[in-house]
């Protein structure tokens, strides 16, 4: 059975998503995640960027992401790492939206199914 | 986000029950991301550090509904009171009683063999009336937590409440703590005041140790 996604469940899935897959690469901090969405985005994708630490604080009460505290210029810094959950959570991740990416372009597209045609 | 929105953020939260370690982090978090836009500001335009649009970190009604929305930021005690505050001493007051009737058989069986023993089923059932001397505690707790007030306060309060119900016991009069613990029926009896003092133990401990957990700094470092 198809999965059913709900509104706001499905927008917090894809801040999720991409926050998930930026720390794949390397361990970061909030204004570093912030700043690599809307570069890597082309400014597309922008928010109020203090909604990011709220995401990342419950990735870490989740396990999916852990946490290195250092100081830099004197003032507090929490750096965010992958954690070997979230990187199994990003692949279901970016697995589902996949599919639903799929699912959405064969209907934009016009692809009639089947039993449309029968 | 100004220092004075950053007030109002610290506010909200502290109001809806976060705790103080969780909200410091944020706003360290908060801080450290705003020094971040104005160093970007003044390194690409003006050289001057003050002149950047913080507006970019939202508003403190976004920020605020964003952590409503995660639900697992909230401390477990404030996300089920009803199962921290009497469940817990209850479930714990009830493993205590039956362990206490495991250990015992098993003395008066290694002492003098062929005694008659406690069922530990029945024990453990009968001891269902201890539980509200627990359920005082709970409750003690449950307030303190909700007061944001120290873990002394169910201490306190249980061991207030209960030392009066055990001297109007001792002095032969139901008074009105008495009426509370022990709901003016039952006997003057030792040993029934070490089954109050117990149950008002099992309780204190249980609801002092999760209103501690409550209100003590959430660390979310690893």
């Amino acid at each position: 059975m198809a999965k059913r996604t709900q509104g706001k469940e499905y927008i917090q899935g894809v801040a999720e998503l991409l926050v998930l897959r930026l720390l794949q690469d390397r361990e970061m901090y909030g204004y570093e995640i912030v700043q690599a969405i809307r570069l890597r985005s082309e400014e597309q994708i922008q928010f109020g960027e203090g909604v990011i630490y709220p995401l990342l604080h419950s990735l870490q009460k989740r396990r999916l992401v852990t946490i290195r505290r250092a100081k830099v210029q004197g003032r507090p810094r929490v750096y965010y790492r992958l954690t070997r959950s979230g990187q199994k959570k990003l692949t279901s991740k970016v697995s589902d939206w996949n599919r639903i990416t799929n699912a959405i372009h064969a209907i934009l597209d016009g692809q009639i199914s089947d039993s449309e045609t029968a | 986000m100004t220092p004075k929105q950053l007030n109002q953020l610290v506010n909200s939260l502290t109001q809806q029950g976060y705790s103080p370690r969780y909200i410091q982090r944020l706003v360290e978090e908060i801080e450290d991301h705003r020094r971040c836009i104005q160093q970007e500001a003044a390194s690409r335009i003006t050289g001057d550090e003050n002149d950047t649009d913080i507006s970019r970190m939202g508003t403190t009604n976004e920020l605020i509904a964003a952590i409503k929305e995660r639900h697992e930021l909230r401390l477990f005690s404030n996300r089920y009171p009803l199962l921290t505050f009497a469940a817990a001493p209850s479930i714990l007051l009830l493993s205590a009683m039956a362990f206490l009737i495991w250990i015992s058989n098993w003395l008066t069986d290694s002492l003098s063999p062929g005694s008659e023993l406690v069922n530990p089923v029945l024990g453990t059932m009968a001891s269902v009336q201890y539980l509200f001397p627990a359920l005082i505690a709970g409750t003690a707790g449950f307030v303190a937590t909700r007061a944001r007030v120290s873990i002394f306060f169910p201490i306190v309060t249980t061991l207030v409440i209960g030392g009066t119900a055990v001297f109007q016991v001792d002095m032969g009069y139901c008074g009105v703590s008495n009426s509370i613990v022990c709901y003016q029926r039952w006997e003057v009896d030792v040993l029934k005041l070490i089954s109050i003092w117990g149950a008002l133990f099992v309780g204190i401990v249980a609801s002092g140790w999760l209103t501690r957990k409550n209100n003590q700094r959430w660390d979310l470092a690893n």
